[in-house]
């Protein structure tokens, strides 16, 4: 598994969030778990305003954001930004969240068919380790194109794992 | 899918040994060998609680436990098992079991039911079993119930009724009518599946 080392510039998303643990089951009745749950809220949204989101974001693809905090490591809590790139910061609707992910450094891991429902982290956490990194920022972020078909699809699927890194100190 | 049972129940173990101990959910995720992130998504779906949910749930129920059978001060028993002071341990503790820690100590009868057991590799293999059924809320002619389903004998009909008592019950925000046992599954059609209908208050 060799990433690809890249650079990005600082980047604007917008979208909606959740923050607890992500895999609870007991969030409610509908959906799998609190992921999927944001999601589908963020498509629904999505899919009423699209011609008012039509000037804010740009629609070819989609991010997910894993932020950790001090509360991760001990109890398991993160928060979780799904979102898109953002256009113009004006006329953001209320219903909406805007993230800044910094300028940074990042190692880009890309995962194929069910390598991407597997434990990726630990990998790129032994790759980052081996090579001499570190993680540079408390966030990584997944990026979700016209090369993800869907979890339904996932065997015919790709999708990039961003880790912001910097060189270990 | 026993690869993954078998792992988190060595999480499990992890857990009953540190009890008394400061322990991370990122600690437990490494005695399993899964980063943080995956063994969260894991635990979940096996456990179907979550890690730190079921850390904080048997060291609850293991001082609940101490409280009637000592007389040791509530405050030395929520120190053991990590509780930062007294105000923390009350707080989680009335959650768990709707009562504060003194009043459950005092009480001739508690509900007991609301005691988190440890789990067994028995009872994780049952309800990890890709025909074992979660309740269901359904609504029969404007009333609604709760439906469990237990695929099964009555052999292990009391791993269904762990699961109900002990894990589903307390966690979700439904009150049954009146609380449910064995005598309420009935057999459904073939000789393998046994069902229970409970009306819900609330």
């Amino acid at each position: 598994m060799q990433p690809f080392i890249t650079k990005k510039p600082e980047m604007h998303l917008v979208g909606m969030s959740f923050y607890g643990d992500p895999f609870s089951t007991h969030g409610g009745w509908d959906g799998e778990n609190e992921i999927g749950r944001v999601w589908a809220r963020f498509m629904k949204y999505m899919g009423e305003k699209e011609s008012e989101l039509r000037t804010i974001i740009y629609p070819d693809a989609l991010y997910e954001v894993h932020i950790y905090n001090e509360e991760t490591i001990q109890k398991g809590i993160f928060e979780i930004f799904v979102g898109a790139r953002l256009e113009s910061i004006k006329n953001i609707p209320i219903e909406l969240l805007i993230k800044t992910l910094p300028a940074s450094e990042y190692a880009r891991f890309t995962f194929e068919g069910d390598d991407i429902s597997s434990d990726w982290y630990l990998s790129i956490d032994k790759w980052i380790a081996e090579a001499g990194y570190q993680r540079a920022h408390s966030f990584s972020f997944q990026f979700y194109d016209e090369r993800f078909k869907g979890m339904d699809r996932i065997s015919e699927s790709i999708l990039d794992v961003y880790m912001p890194v910097k060189l270990a100190e | 899918m026993n690869a993954k049972i078998t792992a988190i129940y060595s999480a499990i173990e992890f857990i009953e040994k540190h009890l008394k101990d400061e322990i991370s959910v990122g600690d437990i995720a490494a005695s399993a060998g899964y980063s943080l992130y995956h063994f969260i998504r894991v635990f979940n779906q096996t456990v179907q609680h979550s890690p730190y949910d079921y850390l904080i749930r048997r060291r609850l129920s293991e001082a609940a436990l101490e409280l009637r059978a000592s007389d040791r001060r509530i405050i030395d028993i929520s120190m053991d098992y990590c509780f930062q002071n007294h105000e923390t341990f009350s707080r989680a503790f009335k959650r768990m079991f709707a009562v504060q820690p003194s009043q459950w100590r005092s009480k001739k009868n508690v509900q007991s039911w609301l005691l988190l057991p440890r789990l067994s590799m028995e009872y994780l293999r049952h309800i990890n079993k890709k025909d074992f059924l979660y309740p269901k809320p359904v609504a029969i002619s404007g009333d609604n119930y709760v439906r469990f389903v237990h695929g099964g004998t009555e052999v292990t009909l009391h791993l269904t009724l762990n699961y109900i008592y002990h894990s589903w019950f307390p966690q979700s925000e439904i009150v049954l009518a009146y609380a449910i046992d064995a005598k309420h599954f009935e057999v459904d059609g073939n000789l393998s599946k046994m069902v229970a209908l409970i009306p819900i208050l609330r």
